[in-house]
């Protein structure tokens, strides 16, 4: 393999990754625009999707129908999860909110964990593993899945906040919640379905990244926090810059997997994470300054 | 060169802050002399509270100088320019809310004690009279303001009209050379802006200079010895009181505020 | 000046502090086996990381996401300069602690100049390297397979091999921290802290220099943490790069949480609880999990400003309407 080769295996497989943490960034942003509060669960949704999947696929419903039932599952769970942890609640500190929707998080991964076991759990790719030659570089079947269903949930969701009624709705909210209150808006259902929604696609990201990845009970917490830091990266609140954030670090990672050391990966790409705020705290696309006096 | 000559405690020139386009201040330059007590009127929006972020360095001005007795400012960190003398209170009430009164005075006398960490922890006799200082001196100024009797309840829990004077109370504990009064008669009712005015006097019987921020045009005329008129960011007029109230240019710019003519200009 | 009058909502808790260490000095004396001993000792190692971590992230109000980090720095640090360099334990201690400041240094000077989310973004990304770094220095660290060997501490040619031993070295530290801490927090520069908690740019104006505040407080906590961590490696003799993670990081966050923000004794109650409640809860089984969440979830929604918090203000309106009736009475 020459360099360049090698340079464009490493594109090619974090921009795979990346488009995950894209998604779950996409969900994190969703949340934190409704609600000013990040979910620490949201690696949870993720999770659940690909477990579920797999049990569903498990109990003989064919895989397209457990996907679909899986998402189903995880969206009505992204929902009582804000019904039962942050909608009882008033007046609540950031500190606390965040250690909430940690607490819910190890509530949901203790659930996984009695539900189907501590084992890992695959699904088969969605088209075979014959890998696809690129140029010079290789690409599996499933990397397309991957790349083709995130560009189809990010479409959708752009569409959704531009143009459904609902999503136009919660961009009211996000934008100026007392305003959107005096609109009519019902501010409680639209964070209600942001939750939904970011649970929905969480859950996606979940269940195409298990055939080539696996999925166990506890994978929930690292994959939701480099969605977290793609958020940040690309500027919190930023539906593109969660996009961006997450190519990003996808990229990032897989370069600094591929020449430094894969243990070293992550390290890396939080090293990254950490230059970027120190530089430019309100990440590549965002206007919210974090110095602010 | 050092500014501030002939004798002004506070010299600012061509002083300009933009918001994105919005020019909040524009070129404006004002001289403060010492022991005086000058009033920056205007309508809402006049840029009158970013002039004050302007001097204590909230807002980082995007040209101009400010010295204040003879050391430049503009580019000092805001404690350093506490330290310097200069003290300010907040339109929208800044106080420690969780914190008892008497606690929010004695957060105000942090800059001119000296306690650190290894004091702090070892408690020698040092440190332990300096904190029963504080305390003694904190308390003082409660009972100058009349709030002894509340000292030991939550900011958060103090009358509207009681936690502005905190405000006052707390910025005095830093013993100030130049006091920053942004609105502080907002909100009291008659009797208590008398009040207000009465002890304001006293604070500069004391020797401290004050800018003061007003709308109510009744204790502004009282007690300044200069008005500064801002309109649009920019000095409209300034000169001593009377002066200032009959000027056609200063009554056109009340004028499109009616508001502001029937409240501030029936004094 | 006349002697100004005490503060009646001030609690004694220095006093509380002495009654506090008494009880738990004799506490090897009652209890029936040394297992509850075993669990104090982690307590105790705990109350060290949840009491800096309080003053940072209760009293200062800056999230901290990688205090874990910290304490594994001084774990490691402590074993490496022990196992590998044949160090003397204090003298690798305090290294430990050295090395931990220059850390603290390194990532607070930076850092704390960030806010809220973007804080605690960056801690938690520092808490992941250091955690990555003690995997992947193999030779040092011994990697995930974990460093062995980790000599127990003598202290005057006594060796502190048993349980009770060292359950009174540790709670010894704990005290000295804990009495730090009391005077820290009821003093200027704890004043300084809760002044940057409730409005850093109000604090700014009274003159606090905010940001070299809030490093002061970070590398105090970084210390307390390298402290604990020396200690819980002398402990346990072994260390494995999974006790020092983010999810620890969490869990302290949980136990301060718990406990009640910019409350002390909070962070003892916390640290202490919820190291005996997963004892408990092991009966359980994998169930404990789940009952660990849902305690997390139902504090902080109905108790939310701690256990300790709940109880302190309880204590303090009671005080406040004795010594107003005192007062009362005194006028009549
Ligand atoms: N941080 C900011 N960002 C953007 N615009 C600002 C900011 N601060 C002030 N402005 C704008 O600058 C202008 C001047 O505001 P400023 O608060 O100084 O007015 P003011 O004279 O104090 O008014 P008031 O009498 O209502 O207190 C206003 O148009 C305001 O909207
Ligand atoms: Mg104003």
């Amino acid at each position: 393999m020459t360099f360049t080769d090698q340079l464009l295996q490493f594109v090619l497989s974090g921009v795979m990754v990346g488009s995950i943490y894209a998604l779950i960034a996409l969900g994190f942003t969703m949340v934190f625009n409704a609600t000013e509060a990040i979910n620490f669960a949201q690696g949870e949704f993720v999770m659940l999707g690909g477990m579920s999947a797999v049990a569903f696929y498990g109990a003989r419903v064919p895989l397209p129908l457990a996907c679909l039932l899986a998402v189903l599952l995880v969206t009505a769970v992204g929902l009582l999860f804000e019904r039962f942890t942050l909608a009882p609640l008033k007046r609540v500190s950031v500190m606390n909110l965040i250690i909430i929707t940690i607490g819910g998080s190890i509530f949901l991964k203790g659930s996984a964990m009695l539900t189907w076991g501590k084992d890992a759990a695959s699904l088969p790719s969605f088209s075979g593993d014959t890998p696809i030659r690129v140029l010079g570089a290789t690409l599996l079947p499933q990397a397309i899945w991957i790349l083709g269903t995130s560009l189809v949930v990010v479409a959708a969701v752009r569409l959704f906040f531009d143009h459904a009624a609902v999503g136009k709705a919660m961009r009211a909210v996000a934008a100026n919640r007392f305003a959107a209150t005096l609109m009519g808006i019902d501010v409680k259902l639209m964070v209600a379905c942001s939750f939904a929604l970011s649970a929905a696609v969480g859950a996606v990201a979940g269940i195409i990244i298990t055939p080539v990845a696996l999925t166990a009970f506890d994978r929930g917490t690292i994959l939701g926090l480099k969605g977290f830091s793609a958020a940040i990266l690309g500027g919190i609140g930023s539906g593109p810059g969660a996009v961006l954030g997450g190519l990003l670090l996808g990229v990032l990672e897989a370069m600094g997997a591929g020449f430094v050391s894969s243990g070293y990966k992550d390290a890396i790409a939080f090293l990254l994470l950490i230059l970027m705020l120190l530089v430019r705290p309100q990440g590549l696309c965002g206007a919210r300054g974090s110095r602010k006096a | 060169m050092k500014a501030g000559g002939g004798g002004a405690l506070l010299e600012a020139r061509g002083l300009e802050k933009s918001f994105g386009g919005l020019r909040a201040v524009n070129g404006v330059s004002l001289t403060v002399a010492p022991g005086t007590i000058k009033a920056i009127i205007g309508p809402n929006g006049a840029g009158k509270t970013t002039l004050l972020n302007l001097i204590t360095r909230l807002d980082a001005p995007s040209a101009g100088e400010i010295w204040f007795d003879g050391v430049r400012i503009d580019r000092l960190p805001p404690h350093r320019i506490v330290q310097l003398g200069v003290a300010r209170t907040f339109q929208n009430l800044r106080l420690f809310g969780d914190m008892s009164v008497l606690e929010n005075v004695m957060v105000g006398r942090h800059v001119r004690t000296r306690t650190e960490m290894a004091g702090a922890v070892l408690r020698p006799a040092a440190a332990r009279a300096e904190e029963r200082a504080i305390f003694a001196d904190a308390l003082r100024l409660l009972h100058d303001v009349g709030l002894a009797e509340q000292a030991h309840e939550a900011a958060a829990s103090l009358p509207f009209g009681k936690q502005r004077l905190l405000e006052i109370a707390r910025a005095l504990a830093s013993e100030p050379r130049l006091l920053l009064l942004d609105e502080p008669a907002a909100g009291l009712n008659v009797r208590e802006a008398a009040e207000l005015g009465e002890f304001i006097r006293r604070i500069r019987l004391a020797g401290i200079t004050i800018i003061l921020v007003e709308h109510h045009m009744e204790l502004v005329m009282e007690i300044s010895d200069e008005i500064l008129v801002l309109n649009f960011g920019e000095k409209l007029a300034e000169g001593p009181g009377e002066e200032i109230r009959t000027r056609p240019e200063v009554i056109q710019a009340y004028l499109g505020d009616e508001a502001a003519i029937a409240q501030d200009l029936r004094a | 000046m006349s002697v100004p009058a005490p503060d009646p909502t001030r609690l004694p808790h220095r006093a509380a502090l002495a009654v506090f260490l008494f009880l738990i000095a004799l506490l090897p004396l009652a209890v029936p086996s040394r297992y509850y001993l075993n669990v104090m000792i982690f307590a105790g190692i705990h109350v060290l990381l949840t009491v800096g971590l309080n003053l940072v992230m209760g009293y200062a109000g800056q999230v901290s996401l990688g205090h874990a980090g910290f304490y594994g720095l001084g774990a490691y640090a402590s074993g490496v300069l022990t196992v590998k360099y044949g160090v003397n334990p204090w003298v690798a201690m305090a290294a430990a602690l050295g090395l931990s400041l220059l850390v603290g240094l390194a990532i607070g000077i930076p850092s704390l100049h960030l806010q809220g989310y973007y804080l605690g973004m960056a801690t938690l990304g520092f808490g992941i390297i250091l955690h990555i770094l003690f995997v992947e220095l193999l030779p040092f660290t011994g990697g995930p397979s974990g460093l062995v060997g980790i000599p127990e501490i003598s202290l005057l040619g006594v060796k502190l091999n048993t349980d009770t031993r060292y359950y009174y070295l540790v709670w010894v530290v704990v005290g000295a921290v804990l009495l730090f801490a009391f005077h820290l927090v009821d003093s200027r520069v704890g004043r300084a802290l809760r002044a940057i908690q409730g409005d850093e740019t109000a604090a700014a104006l009274m003159g606090i220099n905010t940001w070299l505040a809030k490093v002061r407080i970070f590398v105090t906590a970084a210390a307390f943490a390298s402290v604990a961590g020396s200690l819980y490696a002398h402990y346990v003799t072994f260390l494995s790069p999974d006790s020092f993670g983010f999810g620890f990081s969490i869990d302290l966050i949980v136990m301060v949480i718990v406990g009640g923000t910019r409350s002390i004794w909070g962070s003892v109650l916390g640290a202490v609880l919820l190291t005996i409640l997963p004892e408990y809860l092991r009966g359980l089984k994998d169930y404990d999990i789940l009952v660990y969440g849902a305690v997390v979830i139902l504090v902080v929604m109905f108790v939310p400003s701690g256990i300790a918090g709940a109880i302190e203000q309880r204590l303090q309106r009671w005080r406040l309407k004795l010594a107003t009736r005192a007062r009362v009475a005194a006028d009549a």
